[in-house]
């Protein structure tokens, strides 16, 4: 017996004898000394159903022994002794099941309040993605403190979770919970579970499964979402890639058809612009193929990184040197600080990445304009910018012109593919880094090439 | 001269569009975009026009819904877009006709020969139009094969008029249902199937290898008499 208990007991015997020394000492009539005796009866009773039924019969006694005459006598037949005794036990025994009932409903409600938090818990594990044995282990760890239970074994599906932390010792004489995909194994406590007890671990072991089952068709869902959304993408491609080869294709097939034409009017200057749009053209639609190519590896996964360490103005001027074919050389104005640490990096595709920035810039300046290449450096990373005299990009297309075949609106004379911003961004992706455009101080555009410094492999 | 408005914004295809149509003796103006185009058709009057779908600004179908307001010019679309329905809305939205890119250059050139023929004001129809051994005689309502009167229905008669007065047009299948049928009728091409079939039947024409009536599946109907290469 826990010392809780003797000490209500006694509370409820003190009360008692406090009570009937007041009623002594203020020389009540028995009327009254009854109505008192009966009172402190009712607060002994507070204390629970044993200390109400002691105050009763020690109400009893001292009622009988002090009031009913004869008085410092124990008379048990007396009538009145017998009603107050009565009275004194009904008194009691009211208060005590009322008392112990609402004990009884509080803790229960508290277990629930408690098991509905449990279960708001296992819901916000199983959203995060907890993994399922984490997920098992911590579940049969809450039900052994809500429940009191010595052991308690979680499976859900194929993982299993055990709280305590033993060995898996046998099974047998375990009580069983499951619903669907959920097996709850508990030893119940010396006081076998209650009623109330039980529903609420059926109703918790529903709930879990449940709940597990709608994380697993979010998943499923969310995975067939972007599989659709790739291949929607894929499919984008295709169509983008057959509806933009097919402009410069149509451009050769005129050109050439009126060439031969016999009934075509040609002077040879006519004949001089056909032949340069069937050349020129042939050599864009090479670009886009090779382009496509390229992007379709990078989307592939098939690319792998040759890193190399370069010193970054080596890396500019090359990239200038291969844009020479293309023209207007002179325009690019290279602002490398020689004192930049080198960097290491896949050299062909970080030289792809500024050919196409350069490509880019060649096509939106304006005749006898300027571009320029800037690096700049900081401890974990650095930055390659290249500014264009052109037209700038307006706020809201500066995240679509990075999108396959979005074209800017180039007035010029020789269309991009509309694939080199893509390449650019894919590439730089690869990389770990981040490529975007600002406006340049000047006016024009500035594209800014973010990457982190790696250590030399 | 007949002159030919391009609107492309393609420096290289307009540039193509240019020398190949004056070579042929057309007057070529030039167009990048869809305002611009509005605004040269307006000032300039081409007796034609060629229209690229994808334009940067306000796209093809826009433009053609625009240029519809003040202009009845001739409407060639030129389309990357492979799909029956991209077709039909221009061809909804007031085209004429249309050609696919990569386009054959000879074969744009029939579609712009036969669209300035058939052009408003080009010419009134002749009481009688003559295809081969076939008469249709829009005075008399009748059709002769070779001079013997072929017997048609109300509505397969009133099919062969619009066809024989559009010659080369692509007619789509709305715009037959709306003008044979009436309104009510424009979604229920099954009909116009059953009646081209019959009509080709009594012409002594052949799906296979269509002289008069050409079936551009999905999309319409052509009437093709005159010249049956050009839309080989």
């Amino acid at each position: 017996m826990k010392f809780s208990t003797i000490a209500r007991y006694v509370s409820a015997l003190a009360l008692m004898v406090a009570a009937t020394a007041a009623t002594r000492l203020a020389g009540v009539d028995l009327t009254v000394a009854a109505m008192v005796l009966l009172i402190a009866v009712l607060f002994a009773a507070l204390l629970g159903p044993g200390p109400g039924a002691l105050a009763a019969i020690a109400g009893y006694f001292l009622y009988d022994y002090y009031y009913t005459p004869p008085v410092h006598h124990f008379d048990f037949q007396h009538g009145t002794n017998i009603i107050a005794g009565v009275a004194f036990f009904v008194a009691a025994a009211i208060i005590g099941w009322v008392v112990t009932t609402i004990t009884r409903l509080r803790a229960r409600e508290s277990k629930r309040a408690r098991e509905a938090q449990l279960r708001l818990e296992l819901l916000n594990r199983i959203d995060a993605g907890e993994e399922p044995d984490q997920l098992a282990r911590h579940t049969a760890l809450a039900i052994t403190q809500l429940f009191d239970v010595r052991r308690c074994i979680v499976h859900l599906g194929e993982d299993l979770g055990a709280a305590p932390d033993t060995e898996p010792g046998p099974v047998d004489g375990l009580t069983t919970f499951a619903a669907g995909q959920v097996t709850v194994q508990i030893a119940e406590p010396r006081e076998r579970l209650s009623g109330g007890d039980r529903e609420l671990l059926e109703a918790l072991v529903v709930t879990l499964d449940g709940s597990l089952e709608q994380a697993r068709l979010r998943l499923e869902s969310e995975q067939a979402t972007i599989a659709l959304q790739l291949s929607r993408s894929r499919a984008g491609l295709v169509s983008a890639v057959s509806h933009n080869l097919r402009t410069p294709l149509a451009s050769i097939r005129a050109a050439a058809a009126t060439l031969r034409a016999p009934d075509a009017q040609l002077d040879a200057d006519d004949r001089g612009e056909l032949l340069a749009i069937m050349a020129d053209e042939s050599e864009r639609l090479e670009r886009m193929v090779i382009k496509t190519l390229d992007l379709s590896r990078i989307r592939a996964g098939g690319l792998e990184l040759e890193p190399q360490t370069v010193d970054v103005g080596d890396l500019v001027a090359a990239a200038v040197r291969r844009i020479r074919p293309l023209g207007c050389h002179d325009a690019v104005h290279l602002d490398v600080d020689p004192e930049l640490e080198p960097v290491t990096l896949d050299i062909a595709l970080m030289e792809d990445v500024l050919l196409n920035l350069l490509e880019n810039a060649l096509r939106f300046s304006p005749q006898g304009a300027s571009i320029t290449v800037d690096a700049a450096s900081s401890n974990d990373s650095f930055e390659i910018r290249v500014s264009d005299e052109g037209p700038g990009v307006p706020p809201d297309e500066r995240e679509r012109i990075f999108e396959e075949f979005v074209r800017g609106g180039s007035r010029s004379d020789t269309p991009g593919t509309g694939l080199g911003l893509a390449i650019v961004r894919a590439h730089v992706a690869v990389h770990g880094g981040s490529v975007w455009v600002e406006d340049a101080p000047g006016g024009g555009a500035r594209f800014v090439v973010h990457l982190p410094r790696s250590d030399p492999a | 001269m007949n002159s030919v408005l391009v609107v492309e914004d393609d420096a290289p295809l307009r540039r193509a569009l240019r020398v190949s149509l004056r070579a042929r003796d057309l007057r070529v103006d030039e167009a990048d975009t869809g305002e611009t185009a509005l605004t040269v058709l307006a000032e300039r009057r081409p007796d034609l026009v060629i229209l690229d779908l994808s334009l940067p600004g306000i796209d093809g179908n826009e433009t053609l819904r625009r240029l519809r307001v003040f202009s009845d010019a001739p409407v060639i679309v030129l389309t990357a877009r492979d799909r029956p329905s991209d077709k039909v809305a221009a061809l909804d939205a007031g085209a004429d006709d249309y050609v696919t890119k990569p386009f054959d250059i000879d074969e744009l050139l029939a579609r712009v020969r036969a669209a300035l023929r058939r052009r408003p004001g080009a010419s009134d129809h002749p009481p009688v139009l003559q295809a081969g051994a076939l008469e249709v005689d829009l005075v008399r309502r009748e059709a002769r094969l070779d001079g013997r009167p072929i017997h048609l229905t109300r509505t397969e008669l009133a099919m062969l008029e619009i066809l024989v007065k559009n010659p080369g047009k692509l007619l789509s299948h709305e715009h037959l249902l709306r003008e044979v049928w009436g309104p009510t009728y424009s979604t229920e091409s099954n009909y116009l199937r059953t009646y081209v079939a019959q009509l080709r039947k009594k012409l002594g024409d052949d799906a296979a290898t269509p002289r008069l009536i050409l079936t551009e599946p999905g999309i319409g109907y052509r009437w093709i008499a005159d010249d049956p290469a050009a839309y080989g």
